[in-house]
């Protein structure tokens, strides 16, 4: 066969063009694949120069180079293949049946977590503010303060959850009181249960539990209950101001590294 | 064990065109009319699903003939199977491939 510099160039292009679709063939496949390529791409080419006496109008190199581009779909269904065989559970749903078994067991555990969450749910719900009784002989600062050390769970680690929900934001705020000057604190703002949800028993005094008045209750570190109010130990049920809102003293975090996130005040 | 093959209006196509001696991709191209993109894959996944399996010519052949050994595809029995049952499904296929005509 005659070989002309134009049919060089041609096949050099085509080839050029295989050699980039074999890139996407997985290595494994890649020589078996090229070979049969490049094989069928001398007989398309030689159709090519064949029926037209070594000068090839432009819709045969067309059809040539169409032809080269089917190896790039090709590659591509190869390597999708490829990606599918990695893949067991892609494997797997191959049937109709085992994809609906997969879906209804996708869909009852779902239903299963979403039913042990609504119990929760309820079960905090009816939870009233630190129902948990502290035994009457255990020595407390106060007799309204919790202690967090026989939990197993530092506050300091419940801090990692809690940071950036709703549960627990801290904020600057101006607190004073019938004896005491106006000062800023840091003021963490919790939901009712969240002792209840970390497990941390707190019991309420007589006084703060017969309150009448439906004030929100105040939590005050251990640090600033020895600082500002010298370990008073009668200080629950007294009254402070919270920026605009009143609140009563129910009881003093227990201190070290059990006290309250965010090295917050109350 | 291999799972059931899909029998599609190109697959069976494809069967036709290889029991008619149509037996590498180039010339199952001419005589389908289907594009490279199409014909190779599909030729893949029919091997894939035993209904054809494939063969190299040998390197003597070739080299008598001064060109590049060729991959020569050929029906299974499986694939004979599936052909009947194509055949009864799309009954135009015999006009477009007539079995008998074959290419050298």
């Amino acid at each position: 066969m005659m070989t002309t510099h134009l049919e060089n160039a041609v096949r050099r292009m085509h080839l050029g063009l295989l050699w980039g679709a074999s890139l996407l063939v997985p290595g494994s496949k890649r020589s078996e694949w090229s070979r049969e390529w490049r094989t069928e791409l001398w007989y398309v080419l030689r159709e090519c120069f064949s029926a037209t006496s070594l000068s090839p109008n432009s819709r045969s190199l067309r059809a040539a180079t169409a032809f080269c581009m089917g190896a790039y779909h090709d590659a591509i269904w190869l390597r999708h293949r490829s990606w599918q065989e990695q893949q067991p559970l892609a494997r797997i749903c191959r049937s109709a049946s085992v994809c609906l078994l997969l879906l209804s067991g996708i869909c009852f555990s779902a239903w299963g977590v979403a039913r042990i969450s609504s119990n929760v749910a309820a079960a905090m719900s009816r939870i009233e503010v630190y129902p948990r009784q502290i035994s009457d002989n255990r020595a407390q600062p106060c007799d309204c303060a919790f202690d967090a050390t026989d939990q197993g769970m530092s506050l300091r680690t419940a801090r990692l959850w809690f940071d950036g929900f709703s549960h627990y934001n801290i904020a600057q705020e101006t607190v004073w009181g019938e004896d005491m000057r106006r000062t800023e604190w840091k003021v963490a703002h919790a939901r009712s249960d969240f002792f209840t949800v970390l497990h941390l028993p707190m019991s309420l005094s007589e006084h703060v539990r017969s309150s009448p008045d439906k004030l929100p209750r105040i939590v005050l570190s251990h640090e600033t209950w020895t600082r500002e109010f010298a370990s008073n130990p009668n200080l629950a049920g007294i009254k402070l101001h919270i920026g605009s809102v009143d609140a009563i003293v129910a009881g003093v975090a227990s201190g070290g590294s059990s006290g309250l996130p965010g090295r917050a005040n109350a | 064990m291999a799972r059931e093959p899909r029998l599609t209006h190109i697959t069976a196509l494809i069967l036709q065109a290889v029991d008619a001696g149509f037996v590498y991709g180039f010339s199952i191209m001419e005589m389908t009319g289907l594009p490279s993109g199409t014909v190779y894959p599909a030729l893949r996944r029919m091997e894939e699903d035993q209904l054809i399996r494939s063969r190299w010519e040998r390197q003597e052949i070739a080299d008598r003939e001064q060109r590049p050994p060729r991959k020569y595809y050929q029906l299974t029995s499986t694939g004979k199977r599936a052909l009947e049952t194509s055949l009864k499904r799309y009954p135009l296929l015999q006009r477009l491939v007539p079995i008998g005509e074959t290419k050298s």
